[in-house]
């Protein structure tokens, strides 16, 4: 008698071997084999979906419940409904935190951003652009407390940019970079953005690269100018990347931390801090869990609400 | 050899081997020392907590695990989060005073005050350093580092310009005036790479003339806005006015290098900056010299701001008889000679060796001993940390604009009085 479980071997066949499965009734095992062809992908999936829930859901879950509490870590946590949030909108540092985060965030948009799709353009066209393109990028190679440290060097009072300042006779302009508001968010946001100029400016590049060239062709035929060209042309095809882009850059200005905690903690007399770097005072300085995750919350509610409302409306006006 | 006789084999051999383990263990935990971790987040204590843990194995059979952290802040994070289970470090470094306090009243400390009382007696310790390690009386650290707060001078800078070491509060001015007068700013003071070094100089001006106002200040007992306060604070603001102090900006979180190339003539620290000067080849004696600052009062001119580290016991640890064994070993004369002959730490045991300690620092730790001083904790650690680290960012803030004065001091007011009145002031 033949064993039913025996695969079918024949070279000749240019199919998949048949198993018992096949051949038997038809009915069940056909739902069966439906059933695990629908959830196959998924099975593949629940590795990084339990990481993901484990590790990023659950601290989400957490800080948001603990943003209704009291809690110092060493004694149990004590609700306190809405207070956290209260205190916080209420806080003139707070305020001032959120102020500067805005800062950030007009200035990476205007200096990575702005900057990196102004570099592409030009990087594009000009003879020794890979030896420039390589030097603008070298910079986001740099962890940022080297940044950091870099950066705070040349911002000193006898540091380089002030002793620049002073040698080409500009001396008026030299001035402790780092000390009063709003010049130290300002020079942060520079330092920032020599990191971040170089990746935009790749991503930018990339995108113009996907540009049909028999578009700029046709449209060069019609006698279009370089301008109308980047306008009309390059620019609305470049959507989808400008998306991405702004995107990260927002994203990044509103979780900015490292650069600011390196270079001045915040302060003088926390005129430099963002929301990131009042969400981890409060946590880890003055051990308000409950306030730190209230300005956690209000800090994503923020990023997501930009986020959707951004991809929505730009990948609306892609779509027509 | 029949299957019964297989089972039978195999069986015994499991219960030789249950044995033999059970066996082996017994004679390896009777073997076994006694391993307690010890956790900081100073990478250089490491050797010398190191040396500690082995000198007393040797000594009394219990050993450390040192267990360092790289960040202050996740250091802190994960010591308060495991200290209310048994998974607290039974042996850690914290900050002294008010930074300790809430992990006392919480009750997660260990009472430490028979050991000092043994060592106190022994001679070890003047009984004035204990009340910086606890509260009413009891204490719940040890001294793992103890401070004092002095005037580090350049000695080529005061040969320089024929300046000695000055005894009085006129004296200090003059030696000011006179380095000011010669290009050299009197005083190196950063707040803007450093931004809790903006309570050095309060909490010294203070001392200085009216010890009593500041230990009621830190209290909640007087206001930051009280006249005696704000008169002190407006000497302060004369000095920054005449320009004795560098500019904000001048160097970045780095202090040894222009104290070294002469970019300013004094500077007011913790004593634990010796080592720094030392790595930067700056020698004691003949670089450089130290002070303690003089008062601007009679009575100001006995105080001295100590900051100290404290060695901490987890009351919940299942290893707290040992921690506190092992914490008796390391404040006896022993454990503090090896202690700092190897961590460069200045041992406060009085008993210790004074070859341990930096020769210009012996008549200071003599002259506490012999009670010349009287012993202030530093701002920092001396009011509850919810005030100072709101106020050290106002004094920043003076320190930029020294016309801010009574907004600043308003403002401090009003976060001390928030925080006495609330639930946790006391």
């Amino acid at each position: 008698m033949p064993d039913t479980n025996q695969v079918s071997t024949d070279p000749l066949r240019n199919e998949a071997p048949v198993t018992a499965l096949d051949r038997a009734p038809p009915e069940a095992p056909t739902r069966a084999r439906a059933l695990l062809r629908t959830i196959e992908p998924y099975l593949y999936l629940l590795p990084a979906l339990l990481l993901v829930g484990g590790l990023l859901l659950y601290s989400v879950a957490h800080t948001f419940a603990i943003s209704f509490t009291d809690w110092d870590l060493i004694t149990p946590p004590r609700f306190v409904g809405l207070k956290n949030y209260i205190d916080a909108v209420r806080d003139p540092t707070f305020t001032r935190s959120f102020t500067n985060t805005l800062v950030w965030t007009g200035g990476s948009l205007l200096l990575p951003v702005a900057g990196g799709l102004l570099l592409a353009v030009v990087l594009e066209r000009i003879p020794g652009q890979r030896i420039l393109k390589t030097l603008i990028y070298l910079p986001a190679i740099l962890s940022t407390t080297v940044v950091a440290a870099i950066w705070s060097y040349v911002y000193t009072n006898n540091g380089v940019l002030n002793e620049t300042l002073r040698w080409v006779g500009l001396e008026a302009l030299a001035r402790p970079w780092l000390v009063f508001a709003p010049t130290n968010t300002l020079a942060m946001i520079v330092a920032s953005s020599w990191r971040a100029l170089g990746p935009s400016m790749v991503l930018f590049l990339v995108g113009l690269q996907t540009i049909p060239p028999e578009l700029i062709e046709a449209a060069k035929i019609d006698g279009a100018g370089e301008r109308i060209l980047f306008w009309r042309i390059k620019l609305p095809l470049l959507r989808p990347i400008t998306a991405i882009v702004v995107i990260m850059s927002v994203i990044g200005s509103f979780m900015t931390f490292d650069l600011v905690w390196v270079m001045t903690q915040g302060g003088p007399g926390r005129s430099s801090e963002t929301l990131a770097v009042t969400m981890y005072r409060q946590a880890f300085i003055m051990w308000r869990m409950g306030y730190a995750g209230a300005v956690a919350v209000i800090l994503s509610t923020i990023v997501i609400a930009f986020s959707i409302f951004y991809l929505r409306a730009t990948l609306k006006r892609s779509a027509l | 050899m029949n299957r019964n006789g297989i089972v039978f084999l195999r069986q015994l051999s499991a219960l030789l081997l249950i044995a033999a383990l059970l066996l082996g263990g017994s004679i390896a935990a009777q073997d076994d020392p006694a391993m307690i971790d010890w956790a900081n987040d100073a990478a250089w204590h490491e050797a010398g907590q190191d040396a500690v843990g082995e000198a007393s194995l040797d000594a009394t059979g219990i050993g450390v695990n040192t267990v360092i952290f790289t960040s202050t802040d996740s250091y802190q994070a994960a010591v308060r989060g495991a200290l209310p289970t048994e998974d607290a470090f039974p042996l850690f470094d914290w900050w002294f005073g008010y930074r300790m306090k809430d992990l006392v009243d919480a009750g997660l400390l260990a009472d430490v005050t028979d050991i000092w009382q043994t060592h106190i007696d022994n001679g070890g310790y003047p009984a004035s350093m204990m009340g910086s390690f606890g509260f009413d009386g009891r204490a719940y650290g040890l001294p793992k580092m103890i401070n004092y707060w002095i005037v580090f001078y350049n000695a080529h800078i005061f040969a320089e310009h024929s300046l000695e070491v000055p005894s009085t509060w006129d004296e200090l001015m003059a030696v000011a005036e006179t380095l000011k007068s010669n290009g050299v700013t009197p005083f190196g003071l950063d707040v803007v790479g450093c931004r809790w070094c903006s309570f050095i100089w309060f909490e010294e001006m203070m001392v200085r003339a009216d010890p009593a106002l500041y230990q009621s200040l830190m209290t909640g007992e007087t206001a930051y806005n009280d006249p005696q306060v704000v008169a002190i604070m407006e000497q302060w603001r004369d000095l920054l006015d005449a320009g004795y102090f560098s500019q904000p900006g001048d160097f970045s979180d780095n202090w040894e290098e222009p104290f070294v190339n002469g970019d300013f003539g004094m500077y007011l620290i913790g004593d634990w900056w010796t080592g720094s000067l030392e790595r930067a080849g700056f020698v004691a004696g003949e670089d450089y010299g130290v002070f303690v600052m003089p008062g601007i009062t009679e009575a100001g001119n006995r105080s001295l701001i100590i900051e100290g580290r404290p060695l901490l016991i987890a009351a919940n640890s299942p290893q707290l008889d040992v921690a506190l064994e092992f914490a008796d070993y390391f404040m006896s004369v022993e454990g503090q000679t090896i202690w700092a002959e190897t961590s460069e730490i200045n041992s406060p045991n009085l008993l210790a060796p004074e070859e341990t300690r930096p020769g210009h620092l012996v008549d200071l730790a003599n002259a506490v001993a012999n009670g010349e001083y009287e012993l202030y904790t530093r701002y920092w650690e001396a009011t509850p940390p919810q005030i100072v680290e709101q106020v050290v960012d106002l004094l920043g803030q003076f320190v930029l604009d020294p016309a801010a004065l009574q907004t600043v001091l308003d403002g401090a007011e009003q976060i001390a009085q928030d925080y006495w009145a609330s639930a946790g002031g006391e």
